[in-house]
Parts: C-alpha cells; structure tokens; sequence
C-alpha cells in the first residue's frame, strides 16, 4: 500500500534533514512550497517510509496521510494491449471545436 | 482501456503523418531504446525543417507518467484536425481560434515526441505500475543485476553530481539499484536520452523546448543546479572553481541566468500556468526547478544550457511541465489533465509565434522539406 503523504518542517534544511535516508519517494522534481507553517512537500510512502518518518518527527516537523494510492498494480487494467489503431481507430484530441 | 499503450502510440503517428502528409513529417529517432523498440516523432507546421524556429516537446521521460504521452498524441490530433477543418479549438475556458493555430502553423514548426521511454511505459504499464526509470540492465559487480536509469537525471548538464554539487545537495543517485534516481554509468549514457539530445541537434533552430511530467501541477524553468542570480556571469555549471558548491541554497553560489532571459523566461512559465489553471480551476504553481534539492542531468535544464557550453548552438528556453495530482488518474482526471497540457503548449507555441514576429534575429524560415497544400491537409 501507498500513501500520498504531505511533510511540513520549519526550515528548507530541517524539511532535507527529515527525509535524508528516509526512502521516500519524492516524485519527478522535488517540489517544496512554502506555507504559513514552514516549508512543505507532497511525496509518495509504503509503510516502512511512513514508519521511518513518524519515529523522527519532532517540534516543527509534520506529517499528514493525504490519500491512500491503493493497490497501484490495480492500475494496469487501464491499459490494453490491443492496438485500437489497427482496428479503425483514429487517434482523436479533446479539444472542443470552435467554429470562428 | 484507457490509456494509450506503446504500439497504440506509435501507430497513432504514423496514422496522423499519413492523413495529413501536407502538414506533418514523420521522424524516426535514430537511436531504439534498450530493449530494441523503434522510436518516432512527429513535426507539424506548413514549413519544416532543421532550419525553421521549433518548438520541441517530450513526453514520457518517466514511464509511470501516463497522462503526458497521451496528452501529446491528442494534441497532435487536435491541431491537425483544427488545421484540416478550419476550425478553433476550445479547453475548458481556454479558447485558440482557427487564426491563432493558423498562425502557429505558419511560424513554427511544432516537434513532439510523445514517448521518450518506450520500454519503462511498457513495464510500467503491464508490471510495475511505478516503474520510473528506463530499462538498462546494469550489473554491481557482486552478482545481481538492477534495472534503470532516470533518463531525467542523465543529460550532460552537471552530470558528475559528485564533483559539481555539495554533497547531500542534489536529487541524484550513482547506485544502479537506485529505484528513482540513478544517473547512469556516463552522461547521455541512454539510447533514449540520446534521442532527445539528437532532436535537439537535428532542428538546430530550436528555442523552446517542454518536458511533460506529473504529478503536482506546476510550471518549472531555469535553473534546476542552484538558486539563480544575473550579475556573475562567472557562476555557472562550466566554472570548476565552483565544483563541489553548487546545490546549496542561499549560500554565496547562485547560478547565472542573464536578466533578459529571465524575464522571458518567468514571462512564459506564468502564461502556460494561467492556460494551463484556467481549463478547469486547478491552480498551477510556477517557478525555478530549484527547490528542495538542485537536480542534475534534467533535460529542461540542458537544454537551455546549451548556449552556454557551445555558443555555435541555439539558445532554447527550456521548461518543465508537471500535470495534475496523480500519475495514473481515472478517465476523468486524464481528460482534464490531457486538456491542461494542450492548453498550455498552445499557449506556449502562440507566444513563441509572437515571439519570432518581433526578434530580428532570428534565422529565415527556410523550407528544408517540401512545403504542403493547404488544401491537403
């Protein structure tokens, strides 16, 4: 199980000391954004990551579950392995038409 | 089935090159990616070349990222059809008249290579849903074999993290089994990075440059080595007097970004937020990819330093391009993201347009490939 978690320190440095060595998944670009309560990231956690970051929080450091991700290998039924364009498919946009 | 799997995106170029042959060049990537898959883009515009202003977006680059190579072929799909149709297109409340896309096509040629990372996609996509890397088997020397590079951390800008950056400074990895954020045994060591940098050179005249990414919606530009400054021209990545400095923030190094690009630069990146929030009210953030940590080896980051390293080579302002809240969301959530990503580069390619329009030094448009019928399309 995974958990998309949110971790607030007081400082950009407090905030790189708390998840040094933590295993925490930090996404594509490490992302920080500064709040009222500190500097704060949205990373990714399996249990071991929430457990290793729950035993260091300390004064200034919060850690908040934001959702459960589930079963990520559920995620695969969204994906086929026919090719919809072989079979008369036309790859199509989402745009709406706008006649000028 | 939702999401487009690699062989569906792959037929889903070829099928737009051949619909619209007038508008559109298919490009074959010279290199295959590790497990041999044949790589394609496609480059859209009435006039195309290597010679012709482009603007080049990528997709894919991490393979858990599903929305972004999705989101590039329905663009694609989007602008030929609005082009062949004579027709607008609308997202959410973002509105591109039949003029504006007429414009861009006519001022730009538009490269997207949706999927940098065929084989990561397809193991993301059928094993490991968080599969993040490309799929190099690399031996450790004591018997076991990892998989994976960050193609994202393996470009030839501050590669040698140990040696440009602080130590703990910098979001990257020299260990193979590194699940995320391993660098690769040498810069632009990827046959998929490689693909990249190639696109880069092929269209020499090249200044804008997009890399799709998700999951926290924001816009990131220059620089992602350190916090910026524009008065010392001397503090930059090709400086060694720097090494083992950079990544630390406000210290005395701060990377150099000349105050006419970075106004252009911050100039961009907020109206591709803006496109990009208005589709559907979910606020984009926006700023320097310096955040938390410095990243080594990104391709936004490369390509804009570029320039810099060689000054034969054009400048290319790069960006990255972060969508939604997930890597994998419902049909919904893909939508709307897939609309935010379109909204945003169309925003970005009017701009560029807008931009060539008023810069007398940019080179002629010179139609290297036959031009099309514009009633051909």
């Amino acid at each position: 199980m995974l958990w998309r978690v949110k971790v607030t320190a007081d400082s950009q440095e407090d905030l790189r000391r708390y998840l040094e060595g933590s295993g925490a998944d930090l996404g594509c670009r490490p992302m920080a954004f500064r709040e009222a309560e500190g500097i704060s990231i949205v990373l990714i956690a399996d249990r071991e990551t929430l457990d290793r970051l729950s035993a260091r929080r300390s004064a200034g450091r919060r850690l908040v579950r934001l959702e459960a991700l589930g079963d990520p290998k559920a995620r695969t039924a969204l994906c086929g392995s026919r090719n919809r364009f072989l079979k008369g498919e036309r790859p199509r946009g989402y745009g709406e038409r706008v006649d000028s | 089935m939702i999401y487009y799997n690699y062989d569906e995106i792959h037929s889903a170029l070829q099928l737009l090159a051949e619909a619209h042959p007038g508008l559109c060049t298919l490009q074959e990537l010279p290199n295959r990616s590790h497990e041999g898959r044949p790589c394609l883009a496609l480059a859209v515009g009435w006039n195309r070349g290597p010679e012709v202003p482009t603007l080049l977006a990528i997709g894919g680059v991490h393979a858990r990222e599903w929305v972004p190579p999705d989101a590039l072929v329905s663009i694609l799909a989007d602008i030929l059809s609005a082009a062949s149709g004579r027709h607008g297109l609308e997202y959410g409340g973002v509105v591109f008249t039949y003029e504006q896309i007429e414009a861009i096509l006519e001022g730009l040629q538009i490269v997207v290579f949706p999927c940098v990372n065929p084989d990561g996609r397809v193991y993301s996509q059928t094993r490991d849903p968080m599969w993040r890397k490309n799929r190099r088997p690399e031996g450790t020397g004591v018997g076991q074999v990892c998989f994976g590079v960050d193609i994202n951390r393996n470009f030839d800008i501050a590669w040698a993290f140990k040696r440009h950056f602080a130590p703990g400074a910098v979001s990257a990895s020299d260990n193979p089994c590194d699940p995320q954020v391993y660098t690769g045994p040498s810069a632009a060591s990827e046959p998929e990075t490689q693909n990249v940098v190639w696109l880069l050179d092929h269209y020499r005249s090249t200044q804008w440059f997009v890399d799709f990414h998700s999951a926290i919606p924001g816009v990131l530009h220059a620089w992602g080595l350190d916090q910026t400054q524009s008065s010392d021209a001397a503090q930059t990545f090709l400086n060694p007097q720097y090494d083992g400095l950079r990544g630390r923030p406000d210290d005395s190094y701060r990377e150099f970004l000349p105050a006419d690009d970075q106004a252009e630069i911050e100039r961009l990146s907020s109206l591709m937020a803006e496109s990009a929030t208005q589709v559907a009210g979910d606020e984009y953030g926006l700023g320097p990819a310096f955040a938390l940590y410095a990243t080594s080896g990104a391709s936004d980051d490369y390509a804009y330093s570029r320039h810099f390293a060689n000054p034969d080579k054009a400048k290319v302002f790069g960006f990255t391009v972060e969508c939604g809240h997930e890597f994998q969301p419902d049909s919904d959530g893909r939508t709307q993201n897939i609309r935010e990503i379109c909204a945003c580069l169309l925003t970005l390619a009017g701009e560029a347009v807008q931009a060539g329009r008023h810069d007398s030094r940019r080179r002629p448009v010179v139609a290297a490939e036959p031009l099309g019928s514009r009633t051909a399309v």
